[in-house]
């Protein structure tokens, strides 16, 4: 065979083959399975990022659910103890042993789970049985009243120490799992072979002599150091002789020996017949009160402690029933009253502005806690928290919480009647004790980790201690454990509405005019550069832009806020005045300088509107705002007028520009059309002049009119200055989100076809009445988007509002006072949070309720959106 | 394309356009194009283009795609200000005024002018707002100004029949052949001088090209019209004078029929018997 021939027999071949391809018409296997491949990985993605959302979403709800989760009783045990009247009960730290003291100064120590008896002894009473019994908040420190009228001071203390598992004695007989007894002492076994060893101690002092009648009511509370404490205490005898005394003890330096010196006021008398029942006494002790069995509290003004008055007598409730329990909650801001008819009510001593008590205050009865079904018997309040637990005399034992007004718990030890018993809630409020007199036991450990949190308390008002009335708070976390954490969302819900609002006040008209004028007018260089500066913008980290506004802008808004206020006049003026003045021209000569040099002549129009607002400043300030703007907004000067006038400008104008419209109507335009462009340009500008002065005068009257009715806007929008305030976050946030609405709205302005503009275009129409008319309505729904993208992103933001706002929780519209948003919450208060507690899954709930904001706001924006898009699907 | 045509730019006889039969209307010419030449940045689209458009009549612009006849329309009315890069020069005059001259209003001078472009592109709006937008960007208001000039415009487009009882539609409610028709009452609502036609049956079927052919018919003597049209069936239909364009350059321009059925050149007669375009 040939060359040539084998030639065109490979080349017969590759024809035959080709012919082949062509007749086989399937798809090749390899981009099948690209092709399948590349839907798998395409659908697992885009599962992923749904995935990825709903983890979050479950995480967050995951982290915020215990907080209405309630709790649950762990343990209830029941045991006797020796039949004696029982006068008080204390436990350890740990909840592991209890102390119960008799009238007869007996003391029994159980371990608490079993009820086993780990312990006795006898306080030295000196044969005497105690009447009356007082003591402070920890139960360690005790008082006791004497028929005689002496009172002995008590301490009732748990010793408790650290051994290594070496040191525990042998035979120590294990009572359960964690706790073994042997001898006066519980071992309880800790991680890392160690044990804990819990002792009970008691001291009693000598007798102190105040009364002469039998003592039947004492409150006793410690104050003062640690090394020089300050007892305090008051005792109501059986001829109702009330007596405040303090025993301040001294140490000798020299002598090192302890004097106490014990001095007693009497306070003034009590009506005739009163037969008291309870008395309470501050650590201060400057507040005495006293309740009688006729429902009446008196509170007695102790602050002048050698002249105490009578300031205030109340009726507790309205329907004659006796006080049967009366106790400070922690911190003695509040005061529980329990009455014979079950109710629970709370009372604040407040400083009302009117009806006060001569001195100021005044017991106002802030809460209502749900009534028992019969008298309140005992009450006993957390050492810790606002929790507490009462019990009534239809054998109902209630573990309640006050801030959040809800019942915890409901024991009913088995419907028996409550015969006389007393009742501890534990220190960690982890547990109830109660020891009847018959010796019946019973305790119930628990667990109710987030007691302060409800529904009602975390988005409704709650009359928070201290305060005047209920509000909405947030307040986490202070110093000590007396505070009350005040947990309502409310108010930085509130503050991230209104960094949004005032930030897309802002942000809104810039961007979406920015965007306009480079989509429409400019020419397209301009807008290949202008556009991506602007998204570099966006990329600038929000850490230093908040940094700038809080180091640098807020100073400056603050020292130059009327210069500030007078720029947003000053602008648009400038601005529209040159746009006159720019008609005045020939149009020949407008028409060369049409391009770069009317930019510049834009760009030096901003700038001298600018400094003439700097210059201005002071003169504006002294003309609008009496010389001093920080004065005014606090409202010590001056009336609402100047404000209202410069707000109801642009309304004025409008107001005028539609006037004069329905006097002249289109007479004034068809006159116009008959002149040149300058002579036209004119009389434009004579009209503008016309509308400003008459819009000046229709504010000028609307703002006096207003003024003389008494409204004035300070006090709503405007209120005291602040330096970090909405004003600043105002702009910097708008600055920070003009670049996403300028961008995505460009977008959307360009994307609208080109032969609708030209349609309209070729109808004669200007570029202003093109974008006006035309590319604006056919964009709607991108600029929308754009608009609510922009809000999500100021809803979001974090960094900028935690710099900038000043962080105060306060529910204001104020826009010269700060705000907290949820976010600017989250990264504040997180790291101080403790992981797991109320506080930390607070904090959680708080970016829940963020991601359904922004959420609902999407899901809205996208609908809305869908419909403006509807509209113009077509095209 | 074939050689012929390659070759064509250099070869192309220079024409005398007085050589030609164009017909003349009794009024007069309304556009006067002379030595008219237009750059995109560096490549020239148009050469030395001189034609007068009679008054009143309906003139025809047909060549091969690319050939520059859309460009040349758009040059009427300024559209092609909207592309960067462009350079004109020579002259081009409507009712004796200067289109490029210096300080010419372009705004005034589209408001002169209707277009109707090649897919329908009303705006998203009522049928009423679409026919009278020419009248609201000139800030006429008067309620009974805009109904009157809505019904003429609509009877003068064929559409007003089916569209009076649903003005308050939107435009965008209606069919493809509507939508044009509605653009073209946009088209005349202003009572333009010369109604510029870009193509304005290519994007419709059949049908409704018949009906748009039925109505330049119609609309003949009322305006001057300009057509683009890529169907040369059409302009034989519609036309009064046709102007056959190629690679930028007007070949011939005559009275239709003399050009379809007796053409000068033989580009021309190439092109209308199918040989290439």
């Amino acid at each position: 065979m040939t060359t040539n021939e084998e030639a065109t027999q490979n080349k017969t071949d590759r024809e035959r083959a080709t012919a082949q391809r062509r007749r086989d018409k399937g798809t090749r296997k390899s981009v099948l399975l690209a092709d399948r491949a590349a839907g798998w990985g395409i659908t697992a993605g885009g599962l992923l990022v749904i995935f990825a959302v709903i983890g979050i979403m479950v995480f967050l709800v995951a982290v915020a659910l215990p907080l209405g989760g309630g709790g649950e009783t762990l343990e209830h045990a029941e045991y006797d103890l020796p039949a004696k009247q029982t006068v008080w009960l204390n436990a350890d730290e740990y909840s592991t042993l209890g102390v119960r003291v008799a009238d007869d100064g007996s003391y029994r120590v159980f371990h608490l789970t079993t009820g086993r008896s780990v312990s006795s002894g006898q306080l030295d009473f000196g044969g005497e049985r105690a009447t009356a019994i007082g003591g402070v908040l920890n139960r360690d420190r005790v008082a006791f009243g004497f028929q005689d009228g002496s009172i002995r001071f008590a301490d009732l203390i748990f010793e408790a120490d650290v051994l290594l598992q070496s040191d525990l004695p042998d035979g120590a007989e294990p009572l359960d799992q964690r706790d073994r007894l042997a001898g006066e002492a519980i071992y309880s076994n800790l991680p890392g072979e160690q044990v804990r060893r819990l002792r009970f101690r008691a001291e009693t002092q000598a007798p102190v002599a105040v009364a002469d009648a039998p003592i039947v009511a004492l409150a006793y509370r410690v104050g003062g150091t640690t090394e020089r404490p300050t007892r305090s205490f008051v005792t109501v005898d059986a001829e109702g002789v009330g007596r405040l005394s303090r025993a301040i003890s001294k140490l000798n330096i020299m002598t090192s020996e302890l004097t106490t010196e014990v001095r007693t006021t009497d306070l003034p008398p009590l009506p005739a017949d009163t037969q008291v029942t309870t008395v309470e006494l501050t650590t201060l002790a400057d507040t005495v009160l006293v309740a009688s069995d006729a429902g009446q509290i008196f509170r007695f003004d102790a602050r002048d402690f050698n002249h105490p008055t009578l300031s205030e007598t109340i009726t507790a409730f309205d329907d004659g029933s006796t006080i049967s329990a009366m106790e400070f909650l922690n911190g003695e801001q509040a005061l529980v009253v329990g009455g014979s008819n079950g109710a629970l009510d709370v009372y604040f001593k407040l400083s009302p502005e009117q009806g006060a008590a001569p001195d100021g205050y005044k017991l106002v009865r802030a809460r209502q806690h749900e009534p028992h079904g019969a008298a309140v018997t005992a009450i006993s309040v957390s050492q810790r928290s606002k929790s507490l637990v009462t019990e009534a005399a239809n054998g109902e034992v209630w573990v309640r919480h006050s801030t959040s007004d809800q019942v915890l718990l409901r024991y009913d030890h088995g419907g028996k009647q409550a015969v006389d018993s007393e009742l501890l809630l534990l220190p960690r409020v982890d547990g109830v004790v109660r020891v009847a007199s018959t010796g019946e036991g019973d305790f119930w450990a628990f667990d109710y980790p987030h007691p302060e949190t409800t529904l009602d308390a975390v988005f409704g008002k709650i009359w928070y201690e201290g305060y005047d009335q209920p509000t909405y708070t947030w307040q986490s976390s202070s110093g000590t454990d007396v505070f009350e954490p005040k947990y309502s969302l409310v108010p930085l819900i509130f503050g991230t509405i209104k960094a949004t609002v005032y930030s897309l006040v802002f942000a809104i008209p810039i961007g979406l005019l920015g965007a306009i004028y480079t989509a429409e007018f400019v020419h397209r260089r301009v807008r290949a550069t202008v556009k991506p500066m602007m998204e570099t913008m966006e990329s600038m980290p929000t850490v230093v832009v908040g940094f700038i506004a809080a180091l640098v802008l807020a100073p400056i808004v603050e020292t130059w806020i009327a210069a500030v206020l007078l720029a947003f006049i000053a602008l648009p003026m400038g601005l529209m005045l040159a746009a006159f003045l720019w008609q005045l021209l020939p149009l020949q000569t407008a028409l060369k300088l049409d391009g770069l040099p009317k930019f510049f002549f834009m760009f030096a129009t901003i700038l001298l509107s600018l400094y003439v607002a700097y210059n201005l400043g002071p003169a504006f300030e002294s003309g609008f705002f009496y010389s001093d703007f920080m004065a005014w907004t606090n409202g010590d000067i001056g009336t609402g007028t100047p404000f209202m006038f410069l707000v109801f400008l642009p309304v004025g104008f409008f107001v005028a520009r539609w006037l004069v419209h329905r006097v002249f109507g289109d007479r004034l335009r068809d006159y116009q059309r008959g002149l040149t462009k300058s002579h036209a340009g004119a009389l434009d500008f004579l009209r503008w002049a016309g509308l400003l002065a008459a819009a000046v005068v229709l504010s000028l009257a609307a703002a006096s009119a207003l003024t003389a009715l008494g409204f004035d806007p300070r006090g709503g929008v405007v209120d005291t200055y602040v330096q970090r305030n909405a004003l600043v976050v105002g702009f910097v946030m708008g600055f920070a989100i003009i670049p996403t609405i300028y961008s995505l709205a460009e977008d959307a302005l360009s994307s609208v076809p080109d032969h609708v503009r030209s349609a309209s275009l070729a109808s004669g129409a200007t570029p202003w009445q093109t974008a006006k008319w035309v590319i604006v309505p056919t964009a709607l729904s991108g600029i929308f988007a754009a608009c609510m993208i922009g809000m999500g992103r100021a809803v979001g933001e974090t960094m900028i509002v935690l710099m900038a706002a000043g962080n105060t929780p306060v529910l204001d519209w104020n826009i010269f006072n700060g705000l907290r948003t949820l976010s600017a919450n989250i990264a504040v208060e997180l790291p101080e949070a403790p992981q797991g507690g109320t506080h930390y899954r607070m904090l959680f709930l708080a970016g829940l309720t963020l991601f359904v904001m922004t959420f609902t706001i999407n899901t809205i924006a996208e609908n809305i959106r869908l419909r403006f898009r509807k509209r113009a699907f077509q095209l | 394309m074939n050689a012929t045509a390659e070759a064509a730019p250099d070869e192309a006889p220079k024409f005398n356009p007085t050589a030609y039969h164009v017909t003349k209307s009794d009024q007069g010419d309304i556009l006067d194009i002379r030595n008219f030449n237009l750059w995109y940045d560096d490549v020239q689209a148009l050469f030395d283009i001189t034609m007068e458009v009679p008054r009143g009549l309906v003139t025809a612009l047909i060549g091969p795609s690319g050939c520059g006849k859309s460009t040349l329309l758009r040059c009427i009315n300024r559209m092609n200000d909207l592309i960067d890069e462009v350079r004109v020069d020579g002259r081009m005059a409507v009712d004796e005024r200067d289109i490029y001259g210096k300080g010419v209003d372009v705004i005034s001078l589209r408001k002169r002018m209707g277009m109707v472009f090649q897919k329908p592109n009303p705006f998203a709006m009522s049928i009423f707002e679409n026919v009278v937008y020419p009248l609201r960007v000139d800030g006429v208001t008067d309620k009974s100004v805009l109904e009157d000039t809505c019904e003429r415009a609509l009877r003068g487009a064929a559409l007003w029949e089916e569209t009076k009882d649903r003005l308050k539609e939107s435009g965008l409610s209606m069919s493809g052949g509507q939508q044009q028709r509605l653009c073209i009452a946009r088209a005349i609502a202003s009572d333009p001088e010369v109604l510029l036609m870009d193509e304005p049956a290519s994007a419709l079927d059949p049908i409704a090209t018949a009906k748009i052919e039925e109505l330049i018919d119609e609309l003949r003597g009322q305006y001057s019209i300009v057509i683009v049209t890529h169907n040369m069936q059409q302009a034989a239909r519609v036309s009064d004078n046709t102007a056959f364009m190629y690679l930028g350059r007007l070949i011939e321009f005559g009275h239709t029929e003399t050009l379809f059925t007796n053409p000068k050149l033989k580009q021309t007669s190439d092109y209308i018997s199918g040989r290439f375009g």
